[in-house]
């Protein structure tokens, strides 16, 4: 287990081929070797943290098999994986299709969080944290990008290109769409 | 849901580029694509990411490409590793009819492969030169004789070459001087037409019509007995690849890793025995491996322990060797003692892990 300190001094225990996920944690961790140190993230918020690692509740709950992350104080077994520190292709495979509802709320409801959330992820050094979630349609079972004006819309983008300018663009890069 | 002031403003007024960019990254080609309509920001981040990485399926794709190309010239720029992924396609999306003339413009080009050689492709390449050229990839099963020379030419233009993969047999062809390259895949036969005087690691292919001998020969005259050489080889039988091992321990005694493959038979106690008596002659050889694509000794009883028996036999015939690894197994000198070690970890002391990358 590794003992990671936020911002506002909250201690979290965590497993570490979880917190690993993180390169920045991870070369932390072979530069102090084996450690019961505490690894401080000074611009990771106690809050942002918790979203970043804690599986989502309610309704919404996504059934990801694993452990996740515990404060110190109690320790926490949990039926979900981190959703963002999740990796297994497996796993992500299976999630693809069950996921829709906890993007919907993971990236509509807190837009304040999620501006934090990426860059904790940006901090942290964990790659592909976000991108593909809010890129994706989480509606579409085959994960297809999001549609231009769904991303300008959840993101308050003025569109500023001309129909004609737009349909150049489109018709320049259809060989990247190509699979 | 929870609007904050952040919530209400444009994406880039509260996120800086650098991170936009780093999440662009890591999205998919398709969903690059996608995000460059998205507005003018957005496109001029994403356009240079886009077509610093360009790989292409089939023929709409490539169609598409050189069409982006051949309107926007300056776009080429930006491509440094382009991958024509070509898959065998039905005749009426065959692209013989397209100009693939606008790849020429890619001349900051690092990185090139080919899954499929056709006329229009080897017509494209005859008009390229990319002054950047580092690593080129002609992942093709058997290239057409009609195309073998152009494909040489190709590569001679292209003396900045470091890595080259060769999937087929390419012998009957000119010269081809490479000062830099430093790594070799490929068919074995084309050893006789290459002059690399950098090269440190060969994956050779060898093919039952290949001469050993005068392979092995001219592969010895290019490499330097000072460099400490990776030869790997792979062969469709055991017969050809003890005549390799002869031919090694005769002209390359030098070689720092020997990993010799079979690709069908596992192999029998005359092997062991030949690569026995043929390891005292090597000089400098530190890492040996030796195993086969079709082993089913593993599943043998006894067989873990006649492997054991075959690896101290080969580090008492060999003294400079300082591991080695046998049927999915490796053992390594520790205290003068064999002590068995994972695999991976062979494979990595041996400069073997870049195998195939």
């Amino acid at each position: 287990m590794v003992l990671l300190v936020t911002s506002d001094n909250e201690q979290f225990q965590t497993e570490k081929d979880i917190v690993e996920r993180s390169v920045l944690i991870k070369n932390m961790l072979e530069d102090v070797g084996e450690s019961d140190q505490p690894i401080p993230l000074p611009n990771v918020s106690s809050s942002v943290l918790k979203k970043v690692t804690q599986p989502s509740t309610g309704p919404t709950e996504i059934d990801v098999r694993g452990r996740y992350l515990s404060t110190a104080s109690t320790t926490v077994e949990s039926p979900s994986r981190p959703p963002i520190l999740e990796q297994s292709q497996d796993e992500t495979r299976k999630r693809t299709t069950d996921i829709s509802e906890w993007d919907q709320k993971f990236i509509t409801v807190d837009q304040e969080m999620l501006f934090e959330i990426i860059l904790a992820a940006n901090y942290l050094d964990i790659k592909s944290l976000l991108c593909r979630r809010w890129l994706q349609d989480g509606s579409q079972h085959d994960q297809g990008a999001r549609p231009p004006e769904e991303i300008r819309k959840l993101f308050n983008i003025v569109n500023d290109f001309t129909p004609e300018e737009e349909a150049q663009i489109k018709k320049e890069n259809e060989w990247a769409e190509d699979r | 849901m929870v609007l904050t002031r952040r919530a209400q403003m444009e994406i880039s007024q509260w996120l800086p580029n650098e991170i936009l960019v780093h999440i662009i990254q890591y999205s998919r080609n398709a969903d690059q694509a996608t995000l460059a309509r998205v507005s003018t920001l957005f496109r001029d981040l994403c356009l240079p990411v886009l077509y610093r990485v360009v790989k292409i399926k089939g023929p709409r794709g490539i169609a598409s490409f050189c069409s982006a190309i051949r309107e926007n010239p300056p776009r080429a720029d930006a491509v440094r590793s382009f991958t024509l992924d070509a898959p065998k396609t039905r005749d009426s999306e065959s692209c013989s009819d397209i100009s693939l003339a606008p790849l020429k413009l890619m001349l900051k080009l690092n990185h090139l492969s080919i899954s499929r050689l056709d006329s229009p492709t080897c017509v494209a390449l005859e008009d390229c030169n990319f002054p950047e050229l580092i690593s080129c990839d002609i992942r093709v099963r058997a290239i057409d004789a009609r195309f073998c020379d152009p494909v040489a030419r190709f590569l001679a233009r292209h003396p900045t070459l470091k890595r080259l993969h060769l999937n087929s047999s390419m012998s009957s062809v000119g010269r081809v001087t490479l000062p830099n390259l430093e790594f070799y895949e490929g068919g074995a036969g084309f050893i006789l037409a290459l002059d690399a005087i950098s090269l440190k690691e060969v994956y050779l292919a060898w093919f039952s019509n290949d001469n050993a001998e005068k392979i092995i020969i001219g592969l010895s005259s290019i490499t330097q007995p000072d460099f400490p050489v990776i030869s790997s080889h792979t062969s469709g039988s055991w017969g050809g690849l003890r005549q390799i091992v002869t031919s090694l321990s005769k002209h390359m005694r030098h070689i720092k890793t020997l990993r010799l493959y079979c690709l069908r038979d596992s192999f029998g106690q005359d092997t062991i025995r030949h690569i026995t008596e043929s390891l005292p002659r090597f000089t400098g050889l530190l890492y040996l491996e030796v195993g086969s694509f079709g082993h089913v000794r593993m599943l043998m009883s006894g067989a873990s322990d006649e492997d054991r028996m075959a690896a101290e036999a080969w580090g008492e015939a060999c003294p400079t060797l300082e591991a080695c690894g046998l049927n999915k197994r490796a053992w390594r000198k520790i205290d003068g003692r064999l002590q068995e070690f994972p695999i991976k970890e062979f494979k990595i002391l041996a400069g073997l892990s870049k195998l195939g990358s």
